[in-house]
């Protein structure tokens, strides 16, 4: 089991941080979420009868949507660019912003929605809650965005 | 003067790629310390011995020089909770904003430190999406500068009298009524950090919330 639990973060590992990392925005942040849902995998590891990666990526979205806040560790959410990011466009820079300041709950769906490709009932579900929920804060996160939902629809109609 | 172009969630999706494309040069953490396994089974039982050694002096050496901390006139185990009173009222101007910012055990004056509070529970949750791997509602991690001093944390949940919890902290886990709600309990971290994992095993009440505060002594330890 041990050595399939090396295996598991071997495989899967680079994924699950990618995914934490857009979860918070932040490296530091990121990594902290990355362990204490390898940890959490590892203590169910035993009981897991799925997919781990999918077990330990319920585990990021649980763990970062679930409200606890770290002591005060000066880290400050910010519009810089990310370490190794292209450089960026005004617009781009101000979508970033946007982005920086969702609460966690409607950053976690967009980012399951709009970069996992996950549906409103795949995400209701990872993140333990319900459909009607999903969509009333992907609705509220894309407001925030200042994007047009309704030009969202035309451009997905038009690409059909 | 032109205003800019609305965006789409096309701009979105391109910007979350970047985002996940800047991530590519973070280096991929280790394994936490918990999950390493153990590969030598002499090192294995050696540890094993270690730790029972430990435990025992534990429990035997407060009883023989009179430290505090014994089982007899220590504080209660994390299973039992302690007696304690709000001094200064759960803050306001958040609806989920349910802990107290200061609270009163055995005398001592402590300040809320770290806290989780869950988004509002759907009625039905339980009962639809069952989670036989067993994920709990809240799991979080409280960092710990000074191992001596305890750490108290309080447990409850909102929107309903007949709430049923289990709560695991540092590895002993046990159930919370309603009745009981909420709890606070006493906790000596064994490392950098407490351990405080929830879950709501009744049928949650719609729009009921759990939630967790982790508290510390204000100012220097009385």
């Amino acid at each position: 089991m041990d050595e399939e639990f090396e295996r598991f973060v071997a495989v899967s590992g680079r994924r699950l941080l990618t995914t934490a990392g857009l979860l918070t925005g932040h490296r530091q942040s990121a990594e902290d979420l990355y362990q204490a849902a390898l940890l959490k995998t590892w203590s169910s590891w035993s009981r897991i009868t799925g997919e781990p990666e999918a077990y330990a990526r319920r585990c990021l979205v649980t763990t970062h949507a679930s409200g606890w806040r770290r002591r005060w560790t000066g880290e400050v959410p910010t519009a810089s660019l990310p370490d190794g990011a292209e450089v960026a466009h005004d617009a781009d820079l101000d979508l970033r912003a946007a982005l920086s300041r969702l609460p966690r709950r409607q950053r976690t769906v967009v980012v399951l929605r709009f970069y996992e490709d996950l549906t409103e009932v795949e995400v209701a579900r990872l993140m333990g809650t319900s459909v009607g929920t999903v969509k009333s804060q992907t609705s509220k996160a894309l407001r925030a965005l200042g994007i047009d939902a309704a030009l969202n629809r035309t451009h997905e109609e038009a690409a059909r | 003067m032109t205003s800019p172009a609305p965006r789409t969630t096309e701009d979105l999706r391109r910007e979350l790629r970047r985002q996940a494309q800047a991530t590519s040069t973070w280096p991929v953490p280790e394994i936490p310390p918990g999950p390493r396994p153990i590969r030598s089974r002499r090192r294995a039982v050696g540890i094993a011995v270690l730790a029972a050694a430990l435990v025992a002096a534990a429990l035997l050496l407060p009883g023989l020089v009179g430290l505090p901390g014994s089982r007899t006139d220590g504080p209660a185990s994390a299973r039992e909770p302690v007696a304690w009173e709000v001094e200064d009222g759960p803050c306001t101007g958040r609806p989920e904003c349910v802990l107290p910012e200061t609270v009163v055990v055995d005398g001592r004056h402590l300040t809320l430190a770290g806290s989780g509070v869950t988004e509002p529970l759907g009625a039905a949750q339980r009962s639809e999406d069952p989670d036989p791997a067993g994920v709990p509602d809240m799991d979080m991690r409280f960092p710990v500068d000074d191992a001596r001093t305890p750490v108290h944390v309080l447990v409850g949940s909102t929107g309903g009298t007949d709430a049923e919890l289990t709560v695991r902290l540092e590895g002993d886990t046990f159930g919370v009524a309603g009745s009981e709600l909420p709890a606070m309990f006493e906790v000596r971290a064994p490392g950098r950090g407490v351990t405080a994992a929830v879950w709501q095993e009744s049928r949650p009440a719609s729009g009921g919330r759990l939630y967790v505060g982790f508290y510390e002594p204000l100012g220097p330890a009385d």
